[in-house]
């Protein structure tokens, strides 16, 4: 009998744990396609649920699908430091597209240039590129970029195009291909790990 | 020449702690240098281990001090937490750091 061991694999493994699962992706595809919908369907209030819609979907997620098959672990001081970095630098983030925001409308200046959703769907990229980032999760570079380009093409496309704005069936389109992505991961985990029975 | 023969093959004075070396340990105590705790269920997943197993490997490391175990419950699940101890990660150390001067 042969055994390896390989320390970088372990790792590897352990950083897994955070994104094989498809739930942060699913999370994230909720957000973005809940958005474009309520936008679409004129019920923008509704967008400040869908952070709340989509932590729950995480939540009792792990609670339910994913603790019972591959446990759980609590994260060691690195992985915290990365995670409350990537919070702190979101929240800056934030912060810094409020204030353009309110300079923009307030003074009468463009500091947002032309393509103000094109810059918007930039932050969003980062911002989902950073958490692949931290999660070591190259996948989530691909959904950065796709909705960097969905808002980018909606902008370009400009409103005369359809009756429905063209920007919310990018984004509607986007925020679906991540929540489709987000199944297949779901179901790819869900098959590869039963649930371990109870322990004794 | 006969001074030449009588050299030690390793001229290392190695100390090997058997507990540390059997693979599962070994690879138990890798997977929680990476964490601050795990779950017993999340070592039966990456480790492809029976329950049975890694109830015998873990009671070694527990009774060795190398790890710590917290045992709750979840709902009505019952829960264990295992964390590696200063002196299991010290045991870890001295185990890698020993294993490198051996193939240097």
């Amino acid at each position: 009998m042969s055994e390896s061991i390989n320390l970088k694999e372990i790792k590897r493994q352990v950083y897994l744990f955070y994104s094989e699962d498809g739930l942060a992706d699913l999370a994230i595809g909720l957000m973005i396609f809940g958005f474009g919908i309520f936008l679409m369907i004129d019920l923008p209030a509704l967008v400040g649920l869908l952070g709340l819609l989509s932590f729950l979907v995480w939540y009792f997620g792990k609670e339910y699908l994913v603790f019972p098959r591959v446990g759980s672990i609590q994260p060691d001081q690195e992985m915290k430091k990365r995670f409350v970095g990537f919070f702190i630098n979101m929240c800056l983030i934030g912060l810094g597209v409020f204030a353009l925001y309110f300079l923009n409308r307030n003074s009468g200046v463009s500091f947002l240039g032309q393509y103000p959703l094109m810059l918007f769907g930039l932050v969003l990229a980062l911002a989902i590129s950073s958490l692949g980032m931290v999660m070591k999760t190259y996948r989530f570079y691909l959904y950065g970029l796709l909705v960097f380009a969905a808002m980018a093409i909606g902008e370009f496309l400009g409103s005369s195009v359809t009756e429905v704005d063209p920007f919310l069936i990018s984004v509607v389109s986007a925020g679906g291909i991540i929540l489709v992505a987000g199944f297949i991961v779901l179901i790819r985990f869900l098959k590869k790990y039963s649930v371990v029975s109870i322990e004794s | 020449m006969m001074a030449d023969q009588k050299q030690p093959i390793l001229n290392i004075d190695l100390e090997i702690d058997r507990l540390v070396h059997e693979p599962v340990r070994l690879k138990i105590l890798a997977y929680l240098s990476e964490v601050e705790s795990a779950d017993f269920v999340f070592l039966v997943s990456r480790l492809g281990l029976t329950m049975g197993n890694l109830s015998a490997h873990i009671s070694k490391l527990q009774e060795a001090g190398y790890i710590k175990i917290d045992k709750s419950f979840k709902g009505n699940r019952p829960h264990t937490m295992i964390t590696r101890t200063t002196l299991g990660a010290e045991a870890f150390s001295k185990y890698r750091d020993g294993m490198l001067q051996l193939l240097q």
